[in-house]
């Protein structure tokens, strides 16, 4: 008999509590209660070669220590090292230690502590000013040289021959 | 407050040198180790020994 398209498809209401949710880790008690121990965790794990060689590759391409840090604390928690509390006690000497490795390996890092700039009223009043025919003219202007880019043509396959060639005709 | 801003924050605040983590301190069982002052000497020695083998 076929489904009925018209019923949806999903989890029925309390089906949660039937479900054994026991295996994923941040579902079990956190192996890192301690603060110190937290710390010492974490200097550990970013003292590792790997550890180490991400985190500065990360920073020198442009991730901030704030966006380091978080995703550091957030990977713990997925793995049951911490709770999100602990994370939150945690982010500050981590932080620290990611910039203390930055400056170790003379790498130009950003702290990523200040706010994304808000637009300024000079930036209102100019956008204001964009009218629509110059918006459409724009988008005209990059249809009609879009023709210009042209995808780089496929050199045909050389001809073989020989006893294992293509057969003609197919 | 999303996670990740709570996360900035913390450490907007561990960075701020007005702010006093002595309140953490003081609720705890033991000392804690690794404070502000721990990282800064661990720094300066980092960063001492670094320019100590550049010389």
């Amino acid at each position: 008999m076929p489904a009925n398209p018209n019923v949806p498809n999903g989890p029925i209401p309390g089906e949660n509590y039937t479900s054994d949710t026991r295996n994923y880790p941040w579902h079990r008690p956190p192996e890192i209660t301690d603060l110190e121990k937290g710390i010492e965790a974490s200097i550990k794990q970013l003292s590792t070669r790997t550890g180490a060689f991400g985190l500065l590759t990360s920073l020198q391409s442009g991730v901030t220590i704030v966006q380091a840090t978080d995703m550091f604390i957030t990977s713990g928690i997925g793995k049951g090292k911490w709770a999100p509390d602990l994370g939150l006690l945690l982010a500050g000497p981590v932080a620290r230690m990611m910039e203390i490795m930055a400056k170790d390996a003379g790498i130009t890092y950003a702290l990523g502590l200040d706010d994304d700039p808000l637009p300024t009223a000079t930036y209102y009043k100019k956008q204001a000013k964009i009218t629509a025919e110059q918006a459409t003219g724009a988008g005209d202007a990059l249809k009609a040289n879009a023709g210009a880019i042209t995808p780089p043509q496929e050199e045909a396959p050389p001809e073989q021959k020989g006893f294992m060639s293509k057969p003609n005709g197919l | 407050m999303k996670f990740e801003e709570a996360i900035k924050e913390r450490i907007r605040k561990y960075y701020d040198p007005d702010h006093d983590e002595d309140g953490l301190e003081s609720n705890s069982v033991s000392p804690n180790k690794y404070d502000r002052k721990y990282f800064d000497n661990f720094e300066e020695e980092i960063l001492s020994k670094k320019n100590a083998k550049t010389k």
